[in-house]
Parts: C-alpha cells; sequence; structure tokens
C-alpha cells in the first residue's frame, strides 16, 4: 500500500459537557444517592456538540477569549474530565500541561518530582534516571532542582514542568497556556521543540493568546467561544477574525463600534434588544448632526465597498467606510503586486475626511506582515508629524525601498485615534493589499540593510 | 451484582498498577517526615509513647491482671499495634483523594488506588511495630510459633477491611468534609468498643454476640492468636464467614458509591 493516510491521534465527536452547578457540594452528595431523584443543580452548558480530528504531527491552536471552553475541552481529551455527552478517541501517550502545572507535589524537591511525574506516567525509575539529565538540562533552573517546588517562581515552575512534559516520549502533546509565564529564552527555546516534536510526528494541542505564535506555528487553529467551535482552519485567516472579534467584544465600546458587512450586522442587531436600541441611537446621532459627507457615504451601495476589501483578513472599526481605496504602486506609478526589493514602492491610501474631530491626533498608518502576522515594518503619520489638514478627500502616499526577502507578503492600513495613550482606530483593514518581493540577490534574514562595508 | 461488578474492575485497575501504588506509598511515606529534623524517628516515637502511656495506666493505675495466663502488656501490646494501624490509614486513606486532589485535577491515572495508598503508606510502620512485638513478647518468654504466620493473613484481611471501608469514605469526604471530624469520633469510639485495653472475658457471655459483630474485634483477635499462638482462624469458622462476608459488602458498597461519585472528583476537590 503506497496510500499515505495520516493517522488520526484524536478524534472528538459531538462532545459536550454541561456542569451541573450546585450551592454548596453536599448538595452533589445528595442529588446522587436521592431516591427521589431532584435535581438541586442549574446547568452550565462548557462545551456544546464539538467534533474534530487531529492528525499526527499535527499543531492545532486553540484560541477564545476566557471561559470559552478552551481548558474543559483539553482536561477532556486529557481523560481527567468525562464529557457529558459524545465520545472522545485518544491513541497514545499524552503529557499534558494543565493550567500552568503537572501533578507536582509544592513539598517535593525539583528532582523528587520529576521522579514523581515519571512514575505516573509509567516509567520504572531505571528509565527516568536515563531522562533526568535531560529534563534538569532543559528546564535550566540551576541549583533550585534540589529545592522544594513551593519555593520556586511560576517561571521556573513552568519550565520544570514544561520540561518533565516534553521528556517523557509523548505522542499527544498537551499545552495549556503555560508558556505565557516564561521568559523569551524559554518561550523560543520550547518552540524549537515544538519543531522537532512536529518533525518527529508529535501531535501537538496549544492554547494560548498570542496571535503571532499561533500563526507560526499552528497547522490549524480552533477559535471557540462560549463552549462552541466558531471558526477552524488556516491560523493567518483565523486569528485575524478573533483579534476583529476580541476588539468587538470590548462591551463598553461596544455599541460606538460599526460592523463591516451587512450580513454581520444583522446578526449583531439579533442579538439584544437594549443592543439594538443603543445602536440605533448612534446612528440617529449621526444623522442629526447633520453630516452630509457621512450620508452619502451611507447612500453609496453597500456593494462597491465590500467588494472593494474583499479579499481582506479583517475588516473592522468605528467608522468602516473612510478609506476608498488603497494601492500598491511601482515606481513608475503603476499598480503591482510584486516587487524587487531596491525598487521604490509607493502605498497609496485614499481616504474621505474624518469630520469634527482634532486632526491633530488623526494619523494614517500602514504596516507590512509576513505570512505569520508578524509586524515588519510600520510607519504612522502621527509619529512622523505629519498632519492632515482639512479638505473633504485626502491621499496619502508611503514611498520607501522595501528592501524585504523573497516572500508574500500582506498590508494593513488603518485609519488612527491617537487621543490616548493606545491608539484606537476609526478603520482596520488587515490584508488591504497582498504582494509579493522577488529578488536576484539572495537576502538571508528578514530583510536587508544598506550597510557600508570596509575591508582592510 | 453489579457493584461487585465494580468491585471486580477495581481490583484489577489495582493490580495493573501495582508497581505506581507501591512507589506511590513509599513516596508517601517518605514526605511525611521529609522537613522534619528527626525524620522517621516521629513515626515510630509517637505510637511507641501511646502505648507505654497506656500501658503503664492499665498495668499500675487500673492493675488490670493478666489476661489466661499471658501478661498484661503482652495482651495489650498485640491489640493496640493493628488498632494503631487502623487508626492511622483509616484517618488518612479517607482524605485521600482531598489530600491527592493535585493529582486528580492535573493528571489521568487510576485514581482509585489513592485510599490503598495512603493504607500502605502507614503499614510500613505497622510491619516494624509488629516486629517490635515479637520482641516484647520474647522477653516474656512468648516465642513465634507456627501460628505466627498467620499473621500474614490478619494483616492482610486488615488492609482489604480498610480499603473497602475507606472506598466509601474517601468519596464522600470530597464531597462532605465534615466526614473526617466523624471519623476521628468513631474511631475513639473504636478503640473502647474493641477489646484492645479490657478483657471480653469481664463481661457476661450474653453480651459477647454484639461485640464479635465488629469486623475489627475479629482482626484484634486474630493478631492474639498468632503472636501468643492460640489457635488457628479456621477454628473460628463461624467468625471468619462473617467477617468476609462484611468485607464484601463494604467492597460491593465502596465499589457502588466511588464509581457513583468519580466522575464529579474532578471539579470538586
Amino acid at each position: 500500500m503506497t496510500e499515505t493516510v495520516k493517522e488520526d491521534k484524536i478524534i472528538v465527536d459531538h462532545v459536550s459537557k454541561v456542569f451541573n452547578m450546585y450551592n454548596s457540594p453536599v448538595d452533589k452528595l445528595k442529588e446522587a444517592f436521592s431516591p427521589t431523584g431532584k435535581v438541586r443543580h442549574t446547568e452550565f452548558h462548557a462545551l456544546t456538540d464539538l467534533s474534530f480530528r487531529v492528525k499526527k504531527g499535527e499543531i492545532l491552536g486553540i484560541m477564545g477569549r476566557n471561559g470559552a471552553g478552551k481548558s474543559t475541552l483539553l482536561k477532556i481529551i486529557t481523560g481527567i474530565l468525562e464529557p457529558t455527552a459524545g465520545k472522545v478517541d485518544v491513541s497514545g501517550r499524552i503529557s499534558s500541561l494543565l493550567e500552568l502545572g503537572t501533578g507536582f507535589n509544592m513539598e517535593y524537591t525539583g528532582i523528587a518530582n520529576i521522579y514523581f511525574y515519571g512514575t505516573l506516567m509509567g516509567f520504572t525509575k531505571q528509565q527516568m534516571d536515563k531522562k533526568l539529565d535531560d529534563i534538569i538540562r532543559f528546564a535550566e533552573i540551576g541549583d533550585y532542582i534540589d529545592q522544594v517546588v513551593k519555593t520556586y517562581s511560576s517561571g521556573m515552575f513552568a519550565r520544570l514542568a514544561f520540561s518533565c512534559a516534553i521528556n517523557v516520549e509523548p505522542e499527544i502533546l498537551i499545552v495549556d497556556e503555560i508558556l505565557s509565564v516564561g521568559d523569551m529564552r524559554f518561550q523560543a527555546k520550547c518552540f524549537n521543540k515544538f519543531k522537532e516534536f512536529k518533525k518527529q510526528g508529535v501531535t501537538i494541542l496549544y492554547v494560548g493568546h498570542d496571535v503571532g505564535m499561533m500563526r507560526t506555528f499552528c497547522d490549524r487553529c480552533m477559535w471557540l467561544n462560549d463552549g462552541k467551535l466558531v471558526a477552524e482552519g488556516d491560523p493567518t485567516y483565523i486569528t485575524a477574525q478573533f483579534t476583529e472579534f476580541m476588539y468587538l467584544d470590548d462591551t463598553s465600546d461596544f455599541t460606538l463600534y460599526k460592523k463591516f458587512s451587512e450580513d454581520k450586522q444583522e446578526t449583531q442587531l439579533e442579538s439584544t434588544p437594549e443592543q439594538r436600541e443603543e445602536k440605533e441611537e448612534v446612528q440617529k446621532g449621526e444623522t442629526e448632526d447633520g453630516d452630509i459627507e457621512k450620508q452619502e457615504i451611507k447612500a453609496k451601495p453597500k456593494v462597491s465597498e465590500n467588494s472593494r476589501f474583499q479579499n481582506c483578513l479583517a475588516h473592522w472599526g468605528t467608522n468602516v467606510g473612510l478609506v476608498t481605496s488603497v494601492r500598491m504602486l511601482g515606481e513608475d506609478g503603476q499598480e503591482k503586486n510584486y516587487f524587487d526589493p531596491y525598487e521604490k514602492m509607493k502605498i497609496e491610501i485614499c481616504f474621505k475626511d474624518m469630520k469634527d474631530f482634532d486632526h491633530k491626533n488623526f494619523s494614517v498608518a500602514f504596516s507590512i506582515k509576513n505570512k505569520e502576522g508578524t509586524d515588519l515594518c510600520v510607519k504612522t503619520t502621527y509619529d512622523e508629524n505629519i498632519f492632515i489638514g482639512k479638505a473633504e478627500e485626502h491621499k496619502v502616499v508611503f514611498e520607501f525601498q522595501p528592501m524585504l526577502a523573497k516572500g508574500e507578503y500582506y498590508l494593513v492600513v488603518a485609519l488612527e485615534n491617537r487621543e490616548n495613550m493606545n491608539p484606537t482606530y476609526f478603520e482596520y483593514i488587515e490584508g488591504a493589499c497582498y504582494f509579493k518581493v522577488f529578488s536576484d540577490k539572495k537576502i538571508f534574514g528578514v530583510y536587508d540593510v544598506n550597510a557600508n562595508i570596509f575591508v582592510d | 451484582m453489579r457493584a461487585f461488578g465494580q468491585v471486580w474492575k477495581v481490583v484489577r485497575d489495582i493490580w495493573s498498577d501495582r508497581l505506581l501504588l507501591l512507589s506511590l506509598s513509599l513516596k508517601d511515606f517518605e514526605r511525611k517526615f521529609s522537613g522534619t529534623y528527626f525524620g522517621i524517628f516521629w513515626a515510630l516515637a509517637q505510637p511507641l509513647l501511646t502505648i507505654i502511656v497506656y500501658w503503664i495506666a492499665f498495668q499500675y493505675g487500673f492493675k488490670s491482671p493478666d489476661v489466661g495466663g499471658i501478661p498484661f502488656v503482652v495482651w495489650f501490646i498485640c491489640g493496640i499495634v493493628p488498632w494503631l494501624f487502623v487508626t492511622e490509614a483509616f484517618s488518612s486513606a479517607s482524605n485521600s483523594f482531598v489530600e491527592y486532589s493535585y493529582l486528580i485535577k492535573k493528571v489521568k491515572f487510576n485514581i482509585n488506588i489513592l485510599p490503598l495508598v495512603k493504607i500502605l503508606s502507614a503499614f510500613y510502620i505497622h510491619v516494624f511495630f509488629c516486629v517490635i512485638i515479637t520482641v516484647i513478647a520474647a522477653c516474656f518468654k512468648i516465642y513465634p510459633s507456627l501460628y505466627f504466620i498467620q499473621i500474614v493473613y490478619y494483616m492482610t484481611a486488615n488492609v482489604i477491611l480498610l480499603f473497602a471501608l475507606s472506598l466509601i469514605t474517601s468519596s464522600i469526604v470530597v464531597f462532605f468534609r465534615d466526614l473526617n471530624q466523624i471519623i476521628s469520633v468513631i474511631l475513639l469510639i473504636g478503640m473502647w468498643g474493641t477489646p484492645i485495653a479490657w478483657s471480653l472475658e469481664g463481661f457476661p457471655e450474653t453480651v459477647h454476640f454484639y461485640f464479635k459483630l465488629n469486623p475489627f474485634f475479629y482482626i484484634i483477635e486474630g493478631y492474639r492468636d498468632s503472636i501468643i499462638g492460640r489457635k488457628w482462624f479456621w477454628q473460628t469458622p463461624e467468625l471468619t464467614i462473617y467477617f468476609w462476608c462484611v468485607v464484601l459488602l463494604l467492597l460491593a458498597v465502596g465499589g457502588l458509591v466511588y464509581t457513583k461519585l468519580k466522575p464529579h472528583f474532578a471539579d470538586t476537590v
């Protein structure tokens, strides 16, 4: 058989988890042994009808805000919690780091805990003797290894836990946000280990909030919200959606934000009557201002707006619709989507004026990101002390030599409100344009620099 | 019948994890005294002191007479040593799921070995004290006879009885911590309700039956039979059969309670 069917290591089949919330633990006991079957709980649906598969050697990222059900899901896959409905099939040794830690005993020393963990994972003392050096070397906590674990800092604790988890030859590794406590160097080390594991065919489930990490390391990404699967697929796309959602989800500013597309707006409107009312008020307020410009924008057919940035990853902000066009031009002024690193690149952004806003705090920005979503270069008019005067329409052009290495990139364009320390966005378009860079000269690293080279 | 199925499953699980059980219990034993300067000394000092205090109080305070030709101190020690083990093992095993909550919440393994881990951890000291008993007995010219080997049988019986009981209590303690306090009261009553410091001979024949209903009566008397060398366990067949019926019943109840409550452990402890 030449077929190379990838083995499914984890099969989650219509899994739901309902937590019964009791007023006191005794109620649980009373209910379990109640002859009348009296119900003494209220239900909390942590997970609702979740199904997915994870293949051998795949890295699946799981995102979601706090309380979305990520940890519950991981606990069910690990086998600590039992699902209320549905089935989970897992094949292979699981090593899991749930909620910052494994089964460490606070009273034991680091060494004792390593052996203890090994015992739980089914290794003999002799087998653990062989792994001990690797674990200690990877953890890098020095002499603390002989100290009682309760004296550890959270970073040291995480290091040791992670080091233990990866050195017990797992076939499935489950990592729940543990890396957030490690320092940069340790994080980098962990991710290198992930890469190595991936080559060895280890399946990894990774829960995190760091969009960059997700894009860099995950093959696939899952977004959970309120125990339901919102979206699943390409990490770049899912994380962009998620970021947008997290901004919009900021409830204090919720009603100020206008969603981009009409169908999305409809789903928003369905939510709650209060929200609908508030939204209508905001819209009314806008029209009462007698702002002809805005009414004009509204009157424009939505379709054209939709199609303008159809390929974008995410599009949101308080005043979506200001940006009328974004173009990437070559030296000759022709629109293009592939560049030479040393050729002048022009980014032209056209937008409507933001009325009644202090233009001193108005900023136009662009950012070039790579596939992993890392900001490679960012330029804003505000930080360059360039102010945009009063006019109906504006056009801002950024001209520069990209000097980027060969590869695919995308452009983010934003109109920012810089009144506060952290910019907020009138409009934010992630993936306004996509382009490639070709070069005959080999550029190592991310981008080239103009270096004067002296040879003696 | 279903209950016995559960018991069988529990037993099988324990057997398959016997190595883990052993090393966990050794670790638990170690840990009890780690961080103290005198370490294992305390494990011995405390029961030893208890024994000495009781002995002096009874021998010289209450002037307890020799029992059936056996010096009171030997007769008493044969009773108090297994009882001290029962106290230690039962109270710690009942709390085992709570104590090991960090494992129940974080690692997947057979958690039903935990009560047994605590029982075994107490058992090591118990074995040592059984050696002390024989030494003291030898001082009074009572030497181990062939009967002595059945102490292994009584030890096993004791451990199984304790496991059955703690399977019930440890599962309930997760939800109802007060049970720990209730257990310590029951153990205190048990100490005096079992013929440890007093002899059944002082009571009229008619009430003997009620004392024998207590399964620990069988254990305590069994230790004496083995060490003092009085009789074999099959020479009291009614009591043996009764004891094992009680154990089986407790195991069945324990298995049922445990399987019923286990799914809630991880989100309660």
